[in-house]
């Protein structure tokens, strides 16, 4: 049942809350906030709270700088870590335009925009995210560093893990905050972990992934360490992926889900495959934004490289787990956890969508390991790769009507500019591979 | 010496002040336990331990002090004890000013530790009130449901759930959240 205003106006009094955060994202997916005061809630619930766009990288220039939060009282949740007293709570919102119209720029209103679209079909898609991140150690400076708490050294004849610990105050407090974790483990590399979303539909799941990335950082720094989303924080080790989960619902219904069919995979969920696989290149710069974000999608490491799908193995870039029934669904495996939700989601949404509504058939899966297959054999499966960089990523999405009409023109321009500014930045320094393999040669 | 039930960890990156607080706790039976010499070590140090006293020099680096103090406070990590070596505001917080006597040290350092005993017992006290709080809500709204579903009175819903949950051999509050959760079922 939605929230009212009244509802809210109530649980602040209840709860002795005594700031709001009014919360929305950039387009890198940063989270950004205006902090008001209980007494300003009336008219922040009514849409009147202003701020200046023109500082939110990606938003607006200086000369129309003028932008509304307009809140969504369902997203109202109290954060668990301040004492009840003096308590603090967010609200997610959608920017809106002085003259009183959506934000063009604003990612939460963007995806909306492709639900919108998806609802012209009665479609609903439901997301299941497994946002993977590390915890290390910060320097007597306070800077993070590369060391992690499973090395610690001094730690390590101590009985307690204390990423162990700090994981379960992060699913207690995320909990806590109305948010369903399905699982949370340690993952493959020395402090990695992964903690899993139940299923919802993608809006609620974007904001539920911007609410989770600040309380990993919030708790990790409550337990004296640092907590990163960087997909591909160090080299020769697994990196940190967002595996995401896809299913479409139709009237409460599962529609992936046909037990007459082969394998019990309706032909909707064929083509939403064909769809993802069909526009992969074009999405990657926006599920996978940063010049790191390619580190990760390297052979070796569980991350996907090639653009085919499966049931049983990892390789592939979609794969299909057993689970049928209501729980019928296709995982991505490509995403990491640096993009902004609400755009990734946007643009999975749009491709799966043109595979349904185009009939798009995908290949034939492909039940073998691509990385053991000869570049002959992955020839004639028709096996293409993802982009190699970002750079390559983003001449991808130039190409792309279908994926800049999901991201819209405001945004696609701004974060492709953007993107290519991270680019260029990389590309002019000289990186210590660099260094080391060449100095001592030339 | 005296012999002190009580441990604590000391954050600090002045070995000076380190050796001479260590020196006066030790004599009057305190132990340590572990130390930080920044934030973030001493925040690692003090889930580990969870000593009874955590002792904070005001300049232990990088800063924020004062968010060190909120969060150890808000968590309930330990008593806290603040030694000012610098001039620094911590309202609401003990702060002794540095040099220290040995004897006001030691009298504040037990008087915190008592009072963490007492608060520690308390909150204990708190979470099972409001667990079997929470337990009573629980089984109330099982009971309602059950009164609307199968149009009974109060008494024989919950005579309903005592039966059912034994002869599922379940507690009665697991029986109540099996009733919430399939509200719609007629029997169980």
């Amino acid at each position: 049942m939605s929230k009212t205003k009244e509802d809210i106006l109530h649980e602040v009094k209840e709860s002795g809350v005594r700031f709001i955060h009014m919360q929305f994202t950039d387009l890198a997916g940063q989270l950004k906030n205006v902090a008001i005061t209980t007494s300003q809630l009336h008219k922040a619930l009514d849409g009147e709270i202003m701020f200046d766009g023109s500082s939110i990288e990606g938003f607006v220039r200086i000369e129309e700088s003028d932008m509304y939060l307009r809140p969504d009282p369902d997203t109202f949740s109290i954060f668990p870590w301040h004492p009840r007293e003096g308590g603090i709570a967010r609200l997610m919102c959608d920017v809106y335009n002085p003259d009183g119209t959506p934000f063009e720029g604003c990612p939460r209103s963007q995806l909306k925009r492709m639900i919108a679209l998806a609802k012209k079909d009665r479609y609903t898609m439901n997301c299941g995210p497994e946002a993977e991140f590390f915890m290390f150690h910060t320097d007597e400076n306070g800077a993070p560093t590369l060391h992690t708490h499973d090395q610690g050294g001094y730690f390590d004849l101590a009985p307690t893990d204390l990423g162990e610990n700090a994981r379960r105050d992060m699913v207690l407090s995320l909990e806590e905050m109305g948010l369903e974790i399905e699982a949370s483990h340690h993952e493959v590399a020395p402090g990695q972990h992964e903690i899993d979303f139940k299923y919802s539909d993608a809006l609620t799941t974007a904001d539920s992934l911007s609410t989770f990335r600040f309380v990993v950082r919030t708790i990790a720094q409550r337990h004296g360490l640092y907590a990163t989303f960087m997909p591909k924080p160090i080299v020769m080790i697994n990196g940190s992926g967002m595996h995401t989960h896809l299913s479409i619902f139709e009237n409460g219904n599962n529609i992936f889900y046909d037990p007459n069919a082969p394998e019990e995979m309706s032909q909707e969920m064929l083509y939403f495959i064909g769809g993802l696989l069909k526009h992969a290149k074009s999405y990657t710069a926006v599920t996978n934004p940063l010049v790191n974000s390619y580190k990760r999608l390297v052979p070796g490491y569980e991350a996907p490289v090639y653009i085919a799908w499966s049931y049983r193995n990892r390789s592939p870039l979609v794969r299909v787990p057993a689970r049928r029934g209501i729980g019928t669904r296709v995982e991505l495996r490509s995403p990491d956890p640096s993009c902004n939700p609400y755009l990734a989601f946007a643009v999975m949404l749009r491709a799966g969508l043109d595979g349904i509504h185009n009939k798009i058939d995908p290949p034939k899966p492909v039940n073998l390991n691509i990385y053991a297959m000869t570049e002959e054999e992955k020839n004639a499966y028709g096996i293409d790769r993802l982009p190699e960089n970002l750079y390559d990523a983003v001449m991808e999405l130039d190409g792309s009507p279908l994926i800049r009409e999901a991201l819209g023109e405001h945004i696609y321009n701004r974060f492709r500019e953007g993107r290519i500014k991270e680019w260029l930045d990389y590309r002019i320094q000289v990186h210590d591979w660099e260094v080391k393999h060449y100095l001592p040669r030339f | 010496m005296v012999d002190n039930r009580y441990d604590y960890c000391i954050g600090t990156a002045n070995p000076g002040f380190k050796k001479a607080v260590t020196a006066m706790l030790t004599e009057r039976g305190f132990y340590s336990s572990g130390e930080g010499k920044n934030i973030p070590e001493f925040l690692r140090m003090l889930r580990l331990i969870q000593p009874w006293l955590a002792i904070i020099d005001t300049q232990l680096p990088p800063g924020n002090i004062k968010q060190l103090a909120s969060i150890i406070e808000e968590d309930g990590l330990s008593a806290i004890l603040y030694i000012s070596t610098g001039s620094i505001n911590l309202n609401g917080y003990m702060l002794l000013q540095w040099p220290v006597e040995e004897l006001v040290l030691i009298a504040v350092a037990e008087a915190l530790c008592l009072e963490f005993s007492h608060k520690k017992k308390l909150q204990q006290k708190i979470k099972g009130l409001e667990k079997k709080l929470s337990r009573r809500e629980e089984i109330e709204k099982a009971k309602a449901i059950l009164m609307n579903n199968m149009a009974i009175d109060e008494d024989s819903a919950y005579r309903y759930l005592q039966k059912t949950s034994m002869e599922h051999r379940v507690s009665i509050i697991e029986m109540a959240y099996r009733v919430i959760a399939n509200p719609d079922q007629i029997s169980f």
